[in-house]
């Protein structure tokens, strides 16, 4: 695989919800390696676009490359950790371990029968580490705080080992000292070369941490090395400006 | 042997009723385990219902109830699960619609031909004198198929349980695992059939998880508490049954019932144990 591949590449999208259009001929390139921030107020077409780009939701028109095969492809979504919005559909009350949830996040690898090896066991106890939360693997999830269990999510994508991270919303409902941690945590995992798509509406925090920014809001307004082209203040701006003063900045 | 709580192992159909229970009783809460925790349980509800149909039709054309079962249910959680994946309509209303039209054609089945010989209460309570050496080597291989499945694919069933999408962003092949557990359920409906009867399988495969998950420990332990909790309450159920001449099928979920209740008090027993 040539080293220069992006990521992620997404040609002429168009994506629709409900009838109606989140973006409309929207291409991109992430480069490997990328800390991306997908920014932009609610309802503005971050999660579906996430969706797109980690092949759960077939785009309208266009397409969307995963380290250069289509991220339809079940293959190329090995390499792919995902922490989903609010925790995704999981139960507070689902009887399982933080280490039984850790472990889901091998289960991407080899056959549906395979059992747990010794690299398994390692990967696990060093998602486990990575995220501080060793000392809480035989605790239920539906005993740990809301930060814990974020971290035990993270920790679970971490566990697949992912060349891509890709992270819904993750610190909604963290205190900052919380938010601060999983900020830090993803800083290292982000100097590892692990690529990262953080979706967020936090964005006076995340400019300070991500090197490249989406932002949406019922379309593309910008995409870019934000540093390069456009500062915190313009971005925030950009979220929560009305739909009409955008149109300035759709050149970025 | 006299007077002793094992007498009822003098007679043969007691001993075949105790074999398939016990087969039962490890396959009912180990599928059970998934439903549950996928807020999935009314579908093995939905599933015994529409077993009806399919052994109406199984009497007409001379299939054994538990075979006729197994293939109606199969082929209906295929079709529900199908209905899922295209979000025609919501899960509880795709079981709602499939559970009172099998009950509907299983009921107008049997009313075409009354005189069939055989007592569909049975069917509908169970009967431990309908356990015959034939329904029970097809108990026995039904049973340990679907339970050496469901150990196999442990990892990815458990995966796909505890969310959906991040399964599939993972590269699971979840509408595959999906549909397999769906076919496993139908599998433990028809092997239910004689012990416990198709009204009352749903509560066996639901509630001693139910019991278990009350002591909030890790999955494989919550399985484990369950297993339990259904192996004893099929062996009671039956004891009690014979000696007290009892509905087999409710006595034993009546069992599971009073097992909820114990835990219930003991998981906060344990749980201020701890505390102190």
């Amino acid at each position: 695989m040539s080293v220069t591949q992006p990521a992620i590449a997404a040609e002429h999208l168009t994506l629709q919800r409900g009838g109606e259009t989140i973006c409309e001929d929207f291409s991109f390139s992430i480069t490997a390696g990328a800390y991306v921030a997908v920014i932009g107020p609610n309802g503005g077409g971050k999660t579906t676009l996430l969706r797109a780009i980690l092949g759960l939701t077939a785009p309208t028109i266009g397409t969307v490359q995963l380290f250069g095969a289509p991220a339809s492809d079940a293959r190329v979504r090995r390499r792919v950790g995902y922490v989903a919005q609010r925790g995704g559909s999981i139960d507070p009350q689902f009887p399982a371990t933080v280490r039984e949830i850790v472990a889901a996040g091998r289960a991407q690898y080899g056959g549906l029968l395979r059992r747990l090896t010794d690299e398994d066991h390692r990967a696990i106890a060093d998602a486990l580490d990575r995220m501080g939360i060793a000392r809480l693997q035989e605790r239920p999830l539906g005993t740990l705080s809301g930060g814990e269990r974020q971290r035990a999510l993270l920790a679970r994508a971490l566990a697949a080992r992912p060349d891509l991270l890709a992270l819904d919303e993750p610190i909604d409902g963290l205190d900052p000292a919380s938010r601060e941690e999983f900020y830090a945590a993803l800083r290292a995992i982000h100097d590892e070369g692990t690529t990262i798509l953080f979706v967020t509406h936090d964005v006076h925090r995340i400019v300070q941490e991500a090197d490249t920014a989406i932002c949406l809001r019922h379309e593309l307004v910008c995409h870019g090395a934000h540093a390069c082209h456009i500062g915190g203040t313009e971005l925030r701006n950009i979220v929560h400006r009305s739909q009409d003063e955008l149109a300035e900045h759709h050149s970025v | 042997m006299t007077n002793g709580i094992f007498d009822f192992l003098a007679f043969d159909f007691m001993v075949r009723a105790l074999l398939a229970g016990i087969v039962l009783a490890f396959v009912a809460p180990t599928i059970g385990m998934f439903f549950v925790v996928r807020r999935y349980a009314v579908m093995a509800d939905t599933l015994a219902h529409i077993s009806l149909a399919g052994i109406a039709g199984g009497l007409y054309v001379g299939i054994a109830p538990v075979w006729a079962a197994l293939l109606a249910c199969a082929l209906a959680a295929l079709g529900i699960e199908r209905l899922r994946e295209q979000r025609v309509l919501a899960p509880d209303a795709i079981m709602t619609l499939f559970l009172f039209g099998g009950l509907a054609l299983g009921v107008v089945l049997l009313g075409l031909r009354p005189a069939i010989g055989v007592s569909v209460a049975s069917f509908l309570f169970g009967s431990i004198l309908t356990v015959t050496d034939g329904s029970l080597t097809a108990i026995a291989i039904i049973g340990a198929c679907t339970f050496l499945i469901t150990v196999l694919l442990w990892r990815a069933l458990f995966t796909v349980s505890l969310d959906e999408d991040v399964a599939r962003a993972g590269g699971l092949p979840v509408r595959f695992i999906n549909r397999t557990l769906a076919v496993l359920g139908a599998a433990t409906i028809a092997i239910s059939i004689n012990v416990v009867g198709l009204l009352l399988i749903g509560a066996l495969m639901v509630i001693p998880v139910l019991a278990a998950m009350q002591f909030r420990v890790g999955f494989r332990a919550t399985w484990a508490i369950a297993l339990a909790v259904a192996v004893l309450s099929v062996v009671i159920g039956l004891m009690m049954s014979f000696s007290l001449n009892l509905a087999s099928g409710a006595t034993i979920v009546l069992i599971t019932v009073f097992a909820f209740l114990a835990s219930l008090v003991l998981s906060r027993f344990a749980a201020k144990a701890l505390r102190s």
